[in-house]
């Protein structure tokens, strides 16, 4: 193995341990299944090891982390033969408790985001759940920023009436 | 705009989400077999072209005992001129005596069958002549005949200067031979 490829080994590895629980989390929060997740972020990781031997700069590579999974995520439910699960009964899958505590995690924000629209719902889970900000919303769902903006601001108010109706119920 | 804020706070993740610890092994190997199979790909090609040319080298290679330079038919034709010039007495005995209908050996030689292998080695036809001409050819043949022998076996298969070498000094020996006899008979 030479030392280009040994660099480009390291780099991976810089990667994986930086945004693998990201990346993790990301797949998680919408697949909602560990071991597909998993799958998810290893095809990400190495699509970007992929990416690093074409000589992309660094910079782009973190552009292009985020897009791949989101890519990998839409992929996942378009190939996956859906079989409706209810939430409850999902829960029975998670076995140790770290698991448990995570899927209860997963559980409680489908459960504020099932009534908005899938759109309002997506930008919402990319603002608050997996921290980018507006600009990189708005390139990763190809839309203008003040779209992203409007559209993250009326699933808040949205949600907020839903409390209240609930009565605090959450 | 608190509520506003509560709610985005309600929207945080509230638990640490771990990948398992096989992630980043799982992902190494992965990566590192990517990387090894390519050098054998380009590797092979290479190979397999290199065995295909020794093939070929080794089938069109000429055989080793056929010899292409001229030189060396130059010296055979020089060796057969002198073998006319030492033995002038003996072609006259010959003339003499009445001359021999030619024997199997000079008749395959001089008309090549067809059946025949071109590529025949000169070493096992030399060696052949020795052994049959006492039994069917007691007396010599006529230069003629051998000086045909001679050129139908260099349009043939051109021998060795060995063979040309021995087939003379058993000649020799046997004319002694010859001569001790008639001698003794005396």
């Amino acid at each position: 193995m030479n030392k280009e490829t040994e660099q480009m080994l390291a780099e991976l590895e810089r990667i994986v341990v930086e945004r693998q629980d990201w990346l993790f989390r990301f797949a998680y929060m919408r697949i909602g299944i560990r071991e597909d997740a998993e799958d998810v972020v290893q095809e990400v990781l190495l699509s970007v090891f992929r990416r690093l031997r074409e000589k992309a700069s660094v910079d782009s590579v973190e552009q292009y982390v985020i897009r791949a999974v989101s890519n990998a995520c839409t992929d996942y439910f378009r190939r996956k033969t859906l079989t409706i699960v209810s939430l409850e009964k999902a829960g029975q899958v998670a076995v140790s408790v770290s698991d448990r505590q995570i899927h209860d995690e997963f559980v409680r924000i489908n459960r504020l985001l099932d009534t908005l629209p899938t759109e309002q719902a997506e930008i919402v889970r990319l603002k608050c759940y997996d921290d980018l900000t507006f600009k990189q919303i708005a390139e990763l769902q190809d839309i203008p920023e003040a779209t992203a903006k409007s559209r993250y601001r009326y699933a808040i108010m949205h949600i907020q009436q839903e409390i209240k109706k609930k009565g605090d119920k959450i | 705009m608190n509520e506003f804020e509560d709610i985005e706070q309600l929207l945080k993740p509230q638990c640490e989400f771990k990948a398992s610890d096989t992630l980043k092994q799982e992902v190494l190997e992965k990566a590192r077999k990517e990387v090894r199979p390519h050098r054998i790909v380009k590797m092979w090609p290479w190979l397999a072209a290199a065995c295909v040319v020794g093939f070929i080298i080794m089938v069109l290679m000429p055989p080793e005992t056929t010899t292409e330079n001229p030189a060396e038919g130059n010296q055979l034709v020089a060796k057969v001129e002198t073998l006319k010039v030492e033995t002038p007495k003996a072609a006259e005995d010959q003339q003499a005596e009445p001359t021999p209908e030619p024997t199997n050996v000079s008749v395959e030689t001089s008309q090549p069958s067809k059946a025949a292998s071109p590529r025949r080695k000169p070493r096992q036809v030399m060696k052949e002549k020795p052994v049959e001409a006492p039994q069917e050819e007691p007396v010599q043949m006529s230069e003629e005949t051998r000086m045909e022998l001679l050129l139908a076996s260099l349009n043939k298969d051109v021998p060795k200067m060995e063979d040309i070498d021995t087939a003379e000094e058993i000649r020799q020996m046997r004319m002694r031979g010859e001569r001790l006899t008639s001698m003794c008979n005396f």
